[in-house]
C-alpha cells in the first residue's frame, strides 16, 4: 500500500527521517512551525537552518498546518522536543484516528511525571499503534548516506513491519524490539552521559579519564533505567549502548558538543545557545537527578553533571572531587 | 446458557477449535494430541479414584490407542472427540426459572441467602436480619453499567478475595436489574454444597484447574467467546485466583481477557447487530475476609509448599460461613462493591451510550483498530497487544477504586510500627515467630495514623485511592475503635487489641494480610 507519511518537527532528525522515507518513494508531509522554513523547503528543497548542505527529496512537502499533516497521514513520526511533546499531541489529538500509526523520534523523559513519549501519546490520544525509533543515528551521517542501523520498538508486529518497510534501505538497517519503554529510557538517559563525556573532552582530560567517566555513568543510568522499567538486554542493544557510543564520542552529537563547550569553560546558557538546537540531555539531567533522589540512590556522575548544569558549580571543582586520587583502591 | 444456545454452542465450538488448530503453524494436530495425552496421564495419576476418574481413564485410554499411527483425518476426529468431551463437562445449563426463584428468595439478606439451602432453618431460627443494602454497599459507576448493558455485552472483571465473591456479585447483578452473568467457577466449588447450589443456578460453568492441556484451555476460552457473541454478560476474575496476600491484583491473566476482543471481532465479521463488548472493573472490599487466615498462611508458606488450589478453607464449611455471616451482620461489617468506569477491549473509556471516547470526549470509531488498509483483518499478535493495553487499564482502575476500610488502615499502621521495632530480624522469621514481643504505644499509633490519614485524604481527592466513609470523616480514635471491634472476627488469635495505653498483637500474619490492601501505593 502507498502509505501517506507525516513528520511533525523539522529539526535535523525529523528532516532526516523524512528524507529516509521520501527516498523510498513515499510522499512525506513535513510539519514546521516556521512559515519561512516551509517556503524554503518547498521551493529550494533544502533545510537551511539545520541541514543546509543537503538536498532534500522532492517527495517531501513542507506544511505549516499541524492539523492537515495529522489528518492526512497514515503514519506519523514525531520529532519535537520532549518538553513540547505533550502539548503537541494534545493539539493533534482531535484529528487522530484509531487506524493511524504514531512513531516517536524524541528521546526524553517528562519532568514530574517520569513519563516517556510513548506513554504521553497513549495518555493524550486514542492512538494504540505506537512505536519508537531509536539508535546510534547521527543525522548528518545518515544524510550523507553512510550506513547505519536503528531500532524500531513497538508492542505491535504490524507497526514494526510497516515502519521497517517504509524506512529501511540498503544503507539503513532496522532491528525490531518489543521493549518500548526500555528503548525510550535508555535513549533518554544516555544523553546525560554524553554531556559528561563532552565535559571531559572539553577539559582535555584525555581518553582514559573520559572512558572512566562514561563507564561509571553507564552503570548509574543502567540502574535508573531498570528502575524505570527497562529490560537489561535492551540496555545493551543498539538503542542503549549503541546510541551511547555514538553520542559520547562524536562532535556530531549535540549533547556531547554541549558538554564540550562547558568543559571549555563556557556558561550553560552560552553553550545552549551555541549548539543552537534542543539539547535533550540538559532537561534529562534534571529529570534523572530528581528520580534518583526520589528513590534514594546516590549517583556521583549524574550528580556532578547536575551540579554543573543547574547549581553553578565550577567544573574543575566538581571534577576534582569526582576523580580524587585515592591512596588505596576501590572495588569495581 | 439457554438450552437453544447450548445446542449451537456444541457444534460451533467443536468446529472452531479444530479450525484454529489447523491454522496454527506452530503446532501440528498430533502435537495437540500428544499434549492432551501427556497432561491427562499426569493428572489422572494424582486423581481421587471415583466415578469420574473411571470414566476419564477409559476415555483417554481410547484416545491414546487411536492416536498411535493416526493419519490426519483420524487426528481430526480425535481432536473433535476430546473437545466435545471437555465441553460436556464445562457447559452447564442455565435455567432461567430456577434463577428467578433463587434470587427472589435470597434477598433481602445474605443470611436468608444462606438459609435458602434449607428453608426449614429460616422458620426455626426466626432470625430477621437487617436488609442486605445495609451491609453490602454497591457504589461507583454502577449506573453506567446498567445503561451500557443495554447497548452491548458486558464483562465484569472483579478483584478476587473470597469464595463469597461470585455469589455476592451474582446477587448484586440481579438487584441492579441486569441479566445473569456467565462465569467459570472452579470444579472444587461445585463439589461444595453451598456454592454448588448457587453456581449452577447463577450461570456458572465448570473449570477444572487441574486440567492443563492446551486444548482444555482453548475450550474454556472458546466457550466464553461464544457466550459473549450470543449476548451473555460474563464474569471473569482476571487475577486467576483469590489474592493470597490480600494485595490488590498487580498482574492479570491475558488469555481469558482476550476473549472479549475475539468476540468483538467475530461480531463485526458476522455483522452482529450489537457487536460491542464492554469491560467493567469491580473492586470487592470486605471489612473482614472469611478465608483470610488460610490464604495468608498459604502465601507465607515456604516456597513450593503453597497450593494453587485450596479446597479446605473456611469457605468450604457451611457452618463456618453461617456463623461468620451472622457475626458480620451483628457487628455491622460492610462489604463494598465499587464499580469502576467501563472500558472497551482496547482500553478506551466508554460513555453512557456505549461509545468509546478519547480524553477530549471525542467518539472513537473503535472497529478501525482492527482494520488494515481499510478492511477488517484478523491478527492474533495485534489482538494480544491490545489486550495487554486493556489489562493495564484494568489494573489502574483496581488501584484507584480500591476501598480502604478501617481494618486495612489500622492494620497497615500497626504492622509498620511492629516491623520497625524488629527491623533487624529476617522478615519471614519475624512474621512467623509466635514468641516475638509485639506491643506499641497508643500515642505512637495515633501520631502515625494522623500523618497517613492526611496523605490518604489527598490521594482520595486525586482519585488515586478510595476511602470508606469512616476514613473520610472519622478521627484516628474512631477509626481505631471501629477496627478493634472486628478484631475477634478476624481470627481467634487477636491480630490487634488494646490494653491500657498500648496496642498488642497475637497474630501478625492476619495483621499483615489486612495491611497488604495498602501495599503498592506511594506515600
Amino acid at each position: 500500500m502507498n502509505y501517506k507519511v507525516g513528520v511533525i518537527g523539522s529539526g535535523s532528525w525529523g528532516t532526516t527521517v523524512a528524507q529516509l522515507v521520501a527516498k523510498n518513494s513515499y510522499e512525506v508531509n513535513l510539519y514546521s512551525r516556521d512559515k519561512k522554513q516551509v517556503q524554503i523547503i518547498n521551493k529550494e528543497h533544502i533545510n537551511k537552518k539545520y541541514l543546509p548542505e543537503f538536498k532534500l527529496s522532492e517527495n517531501i512537502k513542507a506544511s505549516n498546518s499541524l492539523k492537515e499533516v495529522t489528518k492526512n497521514s497514515d503514519i506519523i513520526f514525531i520529532a519535537v522536543p520532549s518538553n513540547a511533546f505533550r502539548s503537541t499531541i494534545k493539539k493533534m489529538s482531535n484529528c487522530l484516528k484509531p487506524e493511524q500509526i504514531l512513531i516517536s523520534l524524541t528521546k526524553g523523559i517528562e519532568i514530574k511525571t517520569y513519563d516517556v513519549m510513548s506513554q504521553i501519546i497513549s495518555q493524550e490520544s486514542c492512538i494504540k499503534l505506537i512505536g519508537v525509533l531509536s539508535g546510534p543515528n547521527l543525522a548528518k551521517e545518515i544524510m550523507k548516506e553512510q550506513p547505519a542501523a536503528t531500532v524500531i520498538a513497538s508492542k505491535f508486529d504490524f507497526v514494526i513491519k510497516t515502519v521497517s518497510k517504509i524506512i529501511s534501505s540498503d544503507k539503513f538497517m532496522v532491528f525490531a524490539q518489543r521493549d518500548v519503554l526500555g528503548v525510550e529510557v535508555a535513549g533518554a538517559l544516555k544523553n546525560v552521559i554524553a554531556i559528561a563525556s563532552g565535559i571531559g573532552d572539553g577539559l582535555g582530560l584525555g581518553i582514559n579519564a573520559t572512558s572512566f567517566l562514561v563507564t561509571l555513568g553507564i552503570s548509574e543510568i543502567k540502574y535508573l533505567a531498570l528502575k524505570l522499567g527497562a529490560k537489561p538486554e535492551t540496555f545493551y542493544g543498539l538503542a542503549g549502548t549503541g546510541d551511547l557510543m555514538a553520542t559520547s564520542f562524536s562532535v556530531l552529537s549535540r549533547n556531547f558538543r554541549f558538554g564540550k563547550l562547558i568543559g571549555q569553560s563556557n556558561g550553560v546558557e552560552e553553550a545552549l545557545k551555541s549548539v543552537g538546537q534542543v539539547v535533550e540531555g540538559y532537561t534529562t539531567t534534571k529529570v534523572a537527578h530528581l528520580f534518583a533522589k526520589s528513590i534514594n540512590v546516590n549517583m556521583p556522575i549524574l550528580d556532578a553533571v547536575y551540579r554543573i548544569l543547574y547549581k553553578n558549580s565550577k567544573v574543575d571543582e566538581v571534577l576534582a572531587e569526582l576523580l580524587k586520587i585515592r591512596k588505596d583502591y576501590l572495588w569495581e | 446458557m439457554k438450552r437453544e444456545d447450548i445446542k449451537i454452542a456444541e457444534n460451533e465450538i467443536v468446529s472452531r477449535i479444530l479450525e484454529n488448530n489447523l491454522k496454527n503453524k506452530k503446532a501440528e494436530l498430533i502435537d495437540v494430541l500428544y499434549d492432551i495425552i501427556y497432561n491427562e496421564k499426569k493428572r489422572l495419576k494424582t486423581e481421587i479414584k471415583d466415578k469420574t476418574y473411571q470414566k476419564d481413564k477409559e476415555f483417554f485410554k481410547y484416545i491414546i490407542k487411536k492416536s498411535k499411527n493416526a493419519n490426519k483425518s483420524v487426528q481430526k476426529e480425535l481432536i473433535k472427540k476430546v473437545t466435545a468431551y471437555y465441553l460436556n463437562e464445562v457447559i452447564s445449563e442455565f435455567k432461567p426459572f430456577i434463577y428467578e426463584i433463587s434470587t427472589k428468595i435470597l434477598p433481602p439478606t445474605i443470611s436468608i441467602m444462606l438459609n435458602a439451602l434449607s428453608p426449614k432453618k429460616i422458620i426455626k431460627n426466626k432470625f430477621t436480619p437487617p436488609p442486605i443494602e445495609h451491609n453490602v454497599i454497591v457504589t461507583g459507576e454502577y449506573k453506567k453499567l446498567q445503561k451500557i448493558s443495554k447497548k452491548g455485552t458486558v464483562i465484569i472483571v472483579p478483584t478476587h478475595l473470597s469464595n463469597l465473591d461470585s455469589p455476592l456479585i451474582g446477587l448484586m447483578i440481579y438487584k441492579l436489574g441486569l441479566d445473569p452473568l456467565v462465569y467459570g467457577a472452579g470444579l472444587n466449588l461445585f463439589k461444595n454444597k453451598f456454592f454448588g447450589f448457587f453456581m449452577s443456578k447463577l450461570g456458572a460453568y465448570k473449570v477444572d484447574r487441574r486440567k492443563q492441556s492446551i486444548l482444555y484451555k482453548q475450550v474454556l476460552k472458546e466457550y466464553a467467546t461464544f457466550s459473549l457473541e450470543r449476548g451473555y454478560g460474563n464474569l471473569f476474575f482476571p487475577g486467576g485466583t483469590r489474592s493470597r496476600s490480600g494485595k490488590v491484583e498487580n498482574k492479570l491473566k491475558k488469555g481469558l481477557l482476550g476473549t472479549g476482543l475475539d468476540a468483538y471481532q467475530n461480531n463485526l465479521k458476522n455483522k452482529n447487530e450489537k457487536p460491542d463488548i464492554f469491560f467493567v472493573p469491580l473492586n470487592l472490599n470486605y471489612q473482614v475476609v472469611l478465608e483470610a487466615e488460610t490464604l495468608i498462611d498459604d502465601y507465607l508458606a515456604d516456597a513450593g509448599k503453597s497450593r494453587y488450589i485450596i479446597d479446605d478453607d473456611e469457605s468450604f464449611k457451611i457452618s463456618k460461613i453461617m456463623s461468620f455471616m451472622e457475626k458480620m451482620l451483628s457487628l455491622d461489617a460492610k462489604i463494598i462493591l465499587n464499580f469502576g468506569d467501563a472500558i472497551d477491549p482496547f482500553g478506551n473509556k466508554v460513555d453512557e451510550n456505549g461509545n468509546s471516547i478519547d480524553k477530549n470526549g471525542n467518539i472513537i470509531d473503535k472497529k478501525k483498530y482492527l482494520y488494515e488498509n481499510g478492511k477488517l483483518v484478523e491478527d492474533s499478535q495485534r489482538n494480544r497487544a491490545y489486550t495487554e493495553i486493556l489489562s493495564e487499564e484494568i489494573l489502574k482502575s483496581y488501584k484507584k477504586n480500591n476501598v480502604i476500610m478501617s481494618v486495612n488502615f489500622v492494620s497497615f499502621i500497626a504492622f509498620k510500627l511492629f516491623e520497625k521495632q524488629h527491623e533487624s530480624s529476617d522478615f519471614y522469621k519475624f512474621i512467623k515467630d509466635p514468641t516475638i514481643d509485639l506491643s506499641i504505644k497508643l500515642s505512637n499509633f495515633y501520631k502515625e495514623s494522623d500523618i497517613l490519614l492526611k496523605k490518604l485524604h489527598k490521594m482520595h481527592k486525586n482519585k488515586e485511592i478510595t476511602l470508606s466513609e469512616i476514613l473520610l470523616e472519622g478521627k484516628s480514635e474512631e477509626i481505631l475503635s471501629e477496627a478493634l471491634k472486628f478484631s475477634n472476627l478476624l481470627s481467634k488469635n487477636l491480630p490487634l487489641y488494646r490494653k491500657g495505653i498500648r496496642l498488642y498483637s497475637n497474630n501478625l500474619k492476619v495483621l499483615f494480610y489486612y495491611h497488604n490492601s495498602l501495599d503498592g501505593y506511594k506515600f
